[in-house]
């Protein structure tokens, strides 16, 4: 099973802990675009007179959407990581209230 | 980094799972969300979050150390987008902006927040089309007309109560849209100027009276007690659903109209928006449609 292992560095090293962060970061980046996709839908959904905590955090949401859309095309550079960029992309595309208000005019409901 | 470095590593790696048995734990958390999510088994949720954690971290891992490139990110891919906290933000969302929407085999989605009836509302089977707007220009009009007697004749003030909101609204269908039906309202008028005496008694009642009469609200129906002599509450009624009501209690003395629901569109329209959703069965509700 060993030989099927790529490289990593050893552990305890400042460079182990470089990669297991990044690792990590890149692994939950899908994850936490969906969950500020979702998120800033409801903001704004809530928009106006709703919670006034969220609608506060409506354009905060926006743009970390944003920034995980960026670095999710950053990923895509690298080849083990470039499905998760590919699947990160799609979702900050999809899942956020202005393609979600297109769909909705363009399926004439809501 | 030498062959040393990597089989050092080899306790941890034991406990890799490999691409496709996490591919196939991903498969499992994102069925039993779905799952969950339309059973609306809330209990579930955070159970299927910390699976989908762990499934995630896994993942995670063996897309790097096993160079994985396509089998261990659909995983990530697959529970990313089908968790509980997702799959309820998204519930929520289609519920907020689409209504309730349910899928019917013989005609794939269908969308309640256009059905034109209310929910938990057993309307006629053909009713008729009522001149809302009309009826919402005459009904403060009138309404104004029992004010301006009273006050004329006996120097009645009377007060606006902010219990209803007046005028005329659409009645929410209860699955998140507009039914066609709409109800009517008056403020509600107040005073405790009533000094009991049959002179202001007559001018009230001819005064409703002839509000009620420019309503055609022609049924009259004691509700409690007499007005016409002492306390009591008196409705008059249009056989359509509008109800002019006067209460006396004492020197207190309450007028209000409450309509509805009246049809506010083309009956062949409504018995065609209606026929969309023949032989389906009524969701529940999402909310509760304001009656009159």
């Amino acid at each position: 099973m060993a030989a099927e292992l790529s490289e990593m560095p050893r552990r305890g090293t400042p460079a182990f802990r470089r990669w297991m962060w990044r690792a990590l970061a890149i692994g939950a980046l899908p994850a936490v675009t969906a969950l500020l996709g979702v998120a800033t839908m409801r903001a704004f959904d809530l928009m106006p007179g709703g919670d006034r905590l969220w609608t506060d955090m409506a354009s905060f949401l926006a743009v970390g959407l944003v920034v995980c859309g960026i670095l999710g095309f950053l990923t895509i550079l690298d080849a083990r990581t470039r499905l998760s960029g590919v699947v990160t992309v799609l979702i900050a595309l999809v899942l956020n209230p202005f393609t979600a208000a297109l769909v909705r005019a363009g399926l004439g409901i809501g | 980094m030498s062959a040393q470095d990597v089989s050092g590593e080899s306790t941890a790696a034991r406990f890799l799972p490999r691409p496709a048995t996490v591919l196939a734990a991903a498969a499992v958390v994102a069925i039993a969300s779905v799952a969950a999510a339309l059973a609306g088994a809330g209990w579930a949720t955070i159970p299927l979050c910390a699976a989908a954690l762990v499934v995630l971290v896994c993942a995670t891992l063996v897309a790097m150390r096993r160079d994985s490139h396509a089998v261990a990110p659909l995983a990530i891919a697959l529970v990313a987008l089908l968790n509980p906290l997702v799959l309820g933000g998204l519930t929520d969302h289609v519920r907020e902006q689409v209504g309730v929407v349910t899928l019917a085999p013989d005609r794939g989605l269908v969308l309640w927040a256009t059905y034109p009836g209310i929910a938990g509302w057993d309307g006629p089977d053909a009713p008729a089309a009522v001149d809302t707007t009309a009826l919402a220009q005459a009904v403060p009009r009138v309404m104004r007309g029992i004010v301006d007697a009273t006050g004329r004749g006996h120097g009645w003030s009377w007060s606006l109560g902010d219990e209803v909101q007046p005028g005329a609204q659409a009645i929410a269908n209860g699955f998140g849209g507009s039914s066609m039906f709409w109800r009517i309202d008056s403020p509600r008028w107040t005073t405790g100027d009533f000094d009991g005496s049959d002179a202001q008694r007559a001018t009230l009642l001819a005064a409703v009276a002839g509000a009620a009469a420019a309503l055609e609200a022609g049924e009259v129906v004691d509700v409690r007690g007499d007005v016409g002599a002492a306390d009591g509450v008196r409705v008059w009624r249009d056989g359509r659903g509008g109800e002019l009501t006067l209460t006396i209690a004492g020197a207190d003395v309450i007028a209000v109209y409450a309509g509805g629901p009246f049809l506010a569109g083309d009956p062949a329209e409504f018995d065609a928006r209606m026929a969309g959703f023949a032989g389906l069965d009524l969701p529940e509700p999402i909310a509760q449609p304001d009656l009159p």
